[in-house]
């Protein structure tokens, strides 16, 4: 039990970002509270600064959950841990305790900010109903994560479909109570039933593996013929991978994967809403479209970044070429993925219900962040990603809230103005980006070494 | 008892005050070597003394912080095309795609090379018995190793840059590689360098040596010089010996009453005499090995 609590918190400790993000995310959530205490009580104002607050707080306290189940799953696909006895029973209930925390955590704070706000806010009823929505909630979420990306292809692309189906008949949830219980006890129930089925795999499976990047899938290349062609070999030695197409291949698939996701998770936010006349609204989904070719992008450029090492006796190029190598290959990657995606995304914005929600001022946003995002992958030489997915993520959330401020008189400006400081950021890094590469120092940017959670840290 | 070499024209490799400094900590200071075409080399170091960090700065991986470093008589900062092609390099950590075949690997590099030796790589291959046809992914370590070093010889380079080359190998594999690098050095104009921490290795196949201390060059010169050079020096007085026995070049000493031991670096056969005269002691002076004088100069 002991070392069960102490896995559980260090799911919010254990990395720096994950310290960061509590950190924030509790900070953010005190500000709320100040907040919502001195907004305006009218009920037609829109009240900025509390709304971003909680949509700050929310988005912080949900990235901890998603980044605590990609390193669980990491975590548990390490040498070590497997030799060390009855790790994974530990890590699993560290991972049910670490959701029971949150749950009870969240419930406190929804309590406090509830008794705050003029209209009422307990959706669920009360705080029994608040806990058992969270508690459920988290454990089906890292239950999901774990099982669709999981290693079993079928069983992935089966709870996928099950997901989605069941997003698309949302009017199922839409009843105070399902098969005559309380839906709060229901997803309660729900949760703890896929947690038990999950854990018992988990705890008897010889060793999970890790959570497939999508940088290990590639084949090889043309296994007929071994002759290939220099450019092909500069573009294999930067990515990893046979051609920029696959790489581009795979993230258009991730980022669909998770708009399907999204879409379905829309079911799991009609639970959270006693109102049950509650609109469809696809906002999200369409925010994960536009975010789709600013992480790729970011995510790609890195690897070029990182892979530039491999080049420099080889390929017989100065840095400057090598640097103009990645960029071109980076552009690229951009096209491919920003063309399907935001092509999609400007269909759903037209034809998906968004109430409430400005989809064009946050794809506007996207678009122009896209130049940052690159030249920020680019200069991503040691693999820090989620730091980097972070701020894109918060420029991301920003470009959603600020749809709703530039409704306003005061926030007109904004329409023009963001975007343009967003390219001229861009420009920025681009100069940053050549000058960095221009002086490259390899030896600065070595591979972190894989660490055991349990290794004994230095005093 | 540093051997500063004259960075001639000639050399293959030339370090001049060469220093590097990464976050405030210095990593390498102060070398200056050079190395003459048809050596072979060996770079010796404890873990962490900066033998990776040397042979980053020399390929041009790294800017040095301060010096020069220059390979084929350019910077190696800015090496241009035509030298990179007299390099191969086999790094620490392979730098090997998992999902290829040994020969997709190997196509890939010939891709980048205009001059690749197929029949020399074909010939290597099948005496080191590397699988080529089977994926990376499920390599043995010594496999791997040896994949990783056909591909730094398939364009027939003239300096050849082996880092730790045969630490994920087993006794066996380690001697018959070592056996195939002398046969790969055989050539008068190829340059070998290669790091290690294993004092056998080196004395097996190397004429030259570098021993890098705490990024510092502590030796750079011949092998044997060196076992000429460090000797374990035993005196027996007729009386008892001062704790201070002032004498030069000691990297060690212990003393007890009449008796004192100690390892003296520099050493010359005319010295023998001198201490027996000036302390009044017999003294016998004993030749040590590579590994002795290792442990010594890292005691």
């Amino acid at each position: 039990m002991k070392g069960a609590l102490r896995t559980a918190l260090q799911f919010y400790t254990r990395t720096r970002l994950q310290r960061w993000l509590l950190a924030g995310a509790l900070l953010l959530f005190a500000a709320k509270l100040l907040a919502t205490r001195q907004a305006c009580p009218c009920p037609r104002a829109f009240n900025l600064w509390p709304f971003l607050l909680g949509w700050l707080a929310g988005s912080a306290a949900a990235m901890i959950t998603v980044y605590s189940a990609w390193d669980f799953r990491r975590i548990s696909a390490l040498r070590t841990v497997f030799l060390i006895p009855h790790s994974r029973l530990q890590l699993a209930g560290g991972m049910f305790l670490a959701q029971l925390i949150a749950a009870a955590v969240g419930t406190g704070l929804v309590v406090l900010v509830g008794h705050a706000e003029p209209l009422p806010p307990l959706a669920w009823g009360s705080p029994r109903g608040t806990f058992e929505m969270l508690f459920g909630c988290a454990l089906v979420l890292v239950v999901l994560l774990q099982v669709i990306t999981g290693p079993s292809r079928i069983l992935s692309v089966v709870s996928l479909a099950l997901v989605a189906t069941l997003g698309l008949r949302v009017d199922l949830f839409m009843k105070p109570e399902i098969l005559g219980m309380p839906k709060a006890d229901v997803l309660a129930l729900a949760g703890i039933l896929a947690w038990l089925l999950f854990a018992a795999w988990y705890v008897s499976a010889w060793r999970p593996v890790a959570l497939g990047s999508v940088w290990s899938r590639g084949r090889g290349i043309a296994a007929a013929s071994v002759q290939v062609s220099r450019q092909t070999a500069i573009q294999v030695f930067l990515l990893g991978q046979p051609s920029l197409l696959r790489v581009c291949r795979q993230q258009l698939a991730t980022w669909v994967i998770y708009h399907i996701a999204i879409v379905a998770m829309t079911a799991g936010m009609k639970l959270l809403i006693v109102r049950h006349t509650f609109p469809a609204n696809y906002f999200a989904a369409i925010i994960v479209l536009l975010y789709g070719p600013v992480v790729g992008v970011n995510t790609i450029a890195g690897c070029l970044a990182r892979g530039s090492r491999r080049l420099w006796l080889r390929s017989g190029e100065p840095r400057t070429v090598l640097y103009a190598i990645a960029a071109r290959l980076a552009w690229q990657s951009l096209a491919l993925l920003g063309i399907p995606l935001f092509g999609l995304a400007i269909l759903e914005i037209r034809f998906l219900p968004h109430e409430g929600f400005n989809m064009l001022f946050p794809l506007a946003m996207c678009v122009t962040l896209t130049p940052a995002a690159l030249y920020l992958g680019l200069l991503n030489f040691r693999r820090r990603l989620n730091l980097s997915f972070l701020v894109l993520y918060m420029v991301a959330v920003g470009a959603l809230l600020g749809g709703q401020y530039v409704e306003s008189p005061q926030g007109r400006q904004l329409l023009w103005i963001a975007p343009v400081a967003l390219v001229v950021i861009g420009c920025v890094l681009r100069a940053i980006a050549r000058r960095r590469w221009y002086g490259i120092d390899w030896l600065q940017f070595r591979a972190e070494r894989e660490t055991s959670p349990f290794a004994v840290r230095r005093a | 008892m540093k051997h500063n070499g004259d960075a001639g024209d000639s050399s293959v490799i030339s370090l001049s005050e060469l220093g590097k400094v990464i976050g405030g900590k210095a990593i390498l200071s102060n070398i200056s070597a050079n190395i003459e075409p048809g050596s072979i080399v060996g770079l010796l170091g404890k873990n962490g003394a900066g033998k990776t960090s040397l042979i980053d700065v020399l390929l041009g991986f790294s800017p040095p912080t301060s010096g020069s470093s220059r390979v084929f008589g350019e910077s190696s900062f800015d090496l241009p095309a035509a030298t990179k092609r007299r390099i191969g390099f086999v790094p620490q950590q392979d730098e090997l795609l998992d999902s290829l075949t040994g020969a997709q690997q190997l196509a890939l590099n010939a891709a980048l090379h205009p001059a690749w030796n197929d029949a020399l790589i074909a010939r290597l291959a099948r005496e080191w018995e590397v699988p080529l046809d089977r994926r990376i992914q499920v390599l043995s370590g010594g496999e791997r190793q040896k994949l990783a070093t056909l591909l730094a010889l398939g364009h027939e380079p003239d300096l050849l840059v082996l880092d730790e080359p045969a630490s994920s190998l087993d006794p066996v594999a380690r001697r018959q590689f070592l056996r195939e690098l002398l046969e790969i050095a055989e050539s008068p104009t190829r340059t070998v360098l290669f790091s290690t921490h294993i004092v056998s290795d080196l004395e097996r196949v190397a004429s030259k040596l570098w021993i890098i201390r705490d990024g510092r060059l502590a030796w750079a010169g011949d092998l044997d010089a060196l076992k000429e050079s460090v000797v374990r020096v035993t005196l027996l007085a007729r009386d008892a010996l001062p704790a201070h026995l002032g004498i030069d070049g000691a990297v060690s000493q212990r003393s007890d009453g009449r008796r004192a031991q100690l390892v003296l670096t520099g050493w010359q056969d005319e010295r023998q005499r001198e201490l027996a005269d000036r302390l009044g002691a017999d003294v016998t002076v004993e030749r040590l090995g590579l590994e002795e004088i290792f442990l010594e100069l890292h005691s």
